[in-house]
C-alpha cells in the first residue's frame, strides 16, 4: 500500500537495552507505535552488539504503520574505540585527549559509507577527520 | 507509585540534520537511556520505494533526565557541553519541561479506535471490547510491526469493494496481504478459501497473527511470495499495493489467474496510465471508487478477447 510518512525519528541507544521508558516512551508513544513490538524487535535484533550505541530510523506513516531499520554506531563513539579514551575532550582546541592513524580513519569511514552523506571514501574520510577534530583526537600518519 | 524515576524533565532542541548529531554525541553521557531525534515530515510526497522514505524539515533533539537528586548536577553538566560545542558551532536555545507521568507502554494504543468500514464492518484493535451491531462482521487486529489499521483510504475502498463482490464459496487471492486485513474480511465475508501473499517476512508474521486471532485458520492461508504461488484461477484477487507495481504485475501476467480484480493503492494522478497497463492486460475497468485522492479499481476480462478467458474454467 503507498503511505504517506509522516515523521522520522532516529533514536540513539544501546544495544539490547530498549525498553518503554524516556527517551523512546516519549519520542514513538505520540506516533502510535507499539512500545512493546519495537522494543522486543529492535533487542533481539541487537542482542549480538550489547555495549554499542546502535541507532535505529524509524519511518512513521500517515496511517500509523512503521518501519525501522538500524543504522551503525556513531562516528564520534567508533573514533573513542580506535582511540582506545573514555571520552573526548571539552576544549577540543586546546586540550588533546588521543591519537588515530590514518588507516583507522579510512577503517571507520569505510564502516560508516553506507550512512554518511559522502559520494566517495576520501570525503567520508574528511567528515570523520571533522568528528575526530572536534572531539580533541589528533590525526596521525 | 511516589517513585521518583517516573517523573522526568525534557530536553528539547530545534536545529538541522548535521548539528543534531553533535548535539546528541556531546549530550550522550549525562541523559538517561539515550538521545531521540525526531524529523516532521512537511513534504507531501509518496514513497514509492521503501529506500525513497526521507522526512523534510527541522530536527528536534530530544532527551530525558529523571526528576531526581541527580537533576541539577546532570542538567549543569548538558548545558557545559552545549557551550562547549557553542564554541565551534552557534546552537539553538535548548527548551527544558516537565514531562508528565505516563505509561507509554500502553499510551499509544490511544491512537486506536475501532473503525466502520462499509456497511457492515468494524475494524477493532484486539484489546478493545467491540460494540458490535447484529449483523456485523468484526475483524480484530493487534498492531505489529505490519500493520495495516483499516484507517488508510485504500484499505477502506478494498472493503467496501470486497463486500460487493465476495460470495460465499468465492476463491480469492490478495497479493501484498500486509497485515492480512483483507484476507480475514474476504473469508468473513463466505469466501471458501483465500490464499495472502506478501514479499515481506514481517507482514507474512503479522498476517498468519492476525488469521489466528479471528480464527480464520482453516480458510485462509499466508505464504511469503507473490501471484506466483497462485493456483488456478481465483474468483477475485485483491492488490492493495502501489501503482507501480500493479503495472508490473500485469505486465508479468496477473491477468491470467483472475475472473475479477481489486486494485487499489493507487493515486488519482495515477490512475490513467494503470488504465493503460489493465488494456494491455485485456482488463476492464467496471467500478472506480475513489476516497480523498487515492482509487480503487474493480476490473473483469475484457468480454472481446476470448483467449484471454479463462471465465469457463473454474465453473
Amino acid at each position: 500500500m503507498a503511505k504517506k510518512v509522516k515523521a522520522q525519528v532516529r533514536i540513539q541507544i544501546e544495544a539490547g537495552k530498549a525498553s518503554p521508558t524516556p527517551p523512546i516512551g516519549p519520542s514513538l508513544a505520540p506516533h502510535g507505535i507499539n512500545l512493546m513490538a519495537f522494543c522486543k524487535e529492535y533487542n533481539a535484533r541487537t542482542a549480538n552488539m550489547v555495549g554499542n550505541i546502535i541507532p535505529a530510523e524509524i519511518t512513521v506513516y500517515t496511517d500509523n504503520s512503521f518501519t525501522f531499520v538500524l543504522r551503525t554506531p556513531p562516528t564520534a563513539q567508533l573514533i573513542r574505540k580506535a582511540a582506545g579514551i573514555e571520552k573526548g575532550s571539552g576544549t577540543p582546541n586546546r586540550n588533546k585527549v588521543g591519537k588515530i592513524t590514518k588507516a583507522q580513519v579510512r577503517e571507520i569511514a569505510e564502516q560508516k559509507m553506507r550512512d554518511l552523506n559522502a559520494i566517495n571514501i576520501e570525503g567520508a574520510m574528511q567528515q570523520v577527520m571533522g568528528t575526530a577534530r572536534s572531539m580533541g583526537v589528533e590525526i596521525v600518519d | 507509585m511516589t517513585d521518583s524515576t517516573q517523573h522526568w524533565v525534557e530536553l528539547s532542541i530545534e536545529t538541522d540534520n548535521e548539528l543534531a548529531e553533535a548535539i546528541s554525541e556531546a549530550i550522550y553521557p549525562y541523559v538517561e537511556g539515550g538521545v531521540a531525534l525526531e524529523q516532521i515530515n512537511y513534504n507531501d510526497r509518496i514513497a514509492d520505494r521503501w529506500e525513497d522514505e526521507t522526512a523534510t524539515g527541522p530536527v528536534v533533539v530530544r532527551a530525558y533526565l529523571p526528576r531526581d537528586a541527580t537533576l541539577e548536577e546532570r542538567r549543569a553538566s548538558v548545558e557545559r557541553a552545549l557551550s562547549c560545542l557553542n564554541l565551534i558551532r552557534p546552537i539553538p536555545q535548548p527548551a527544558w519541561r516537565e514531562v508528565a507521568q505516563t505509561d507509554w507502554a500502553e499510551a499509544w494504543k490511544v491512537a486506536f479506535k475501532p473503525v466502520r468500514l462499509g456497511r457492515r464492518i468494524l475494524i477493532c484493535p484486539s484489546w478493545i471490547e467491540a460494540e458490535a451491531q447484529p449483523g456485523d462482521i468484526v475483524l480484530r487486529l493487534d498492531p505489529g510491526l505490519a500493520f495495516g489499521t483499516g484507517l488508510h483510504p485504500t484499505t477502506q475502498l478494498c472493503a467496501e469493494a470486497l463486500e460487493e463482490r465476495i460470495r460465499p464459496g468465492m476463491r480469492v487471492l490478495d497479493v501484498g496481504t500486509g497485515s492480512g486485513i483483507l484476507s480475514v474480511l474476504a473469508a468473513r465475508l463466505g469466501a471458501e478459501s483465500v490464499l495472502g501473499v506478501d514479499i515481506d517476512e514481517e507482514a507474512v508474521r503479522a498476517a498468519r497473527d492476525n488469521v489466528a486471532r479471528n480464527n480464520a485458520n482453516t480458510c485462509v492461508s499466508v505464504a511469503l511470495g507473490s501471484w506466483e504461488q497462485a493456483a488456478g484461477v481465483y474468483d477475485v484477487v485483491i492488490a492493495n499495493i502501489l501503482a507501480g507495481v500493479i503495472t508490473r504485475l500485469l505486465q508479468e501476467g496477473l491477468a491470467a489467474v483472475g475472473h475479477a480484480f481489486i486494485f487499489s493503492g493507487i493515486l488519482d494522478t495515477q490512475a490513467e496510465a494503470v488504465k493503460v497497463a489493465l488494456d494491455q492486460a485485456s482488463l476492464r475497468v467496471v467500478d472506480q471508487k475513489q476516497r480523498a485522492d487515492w482509487i480503487c479499481l474493480v476490473c473483469e476480462p475484457q468480454p472481446t478477447t476470448s483467449h484471454k478467458d479463462h471465465g469457463a474454467a473454474g465453473n
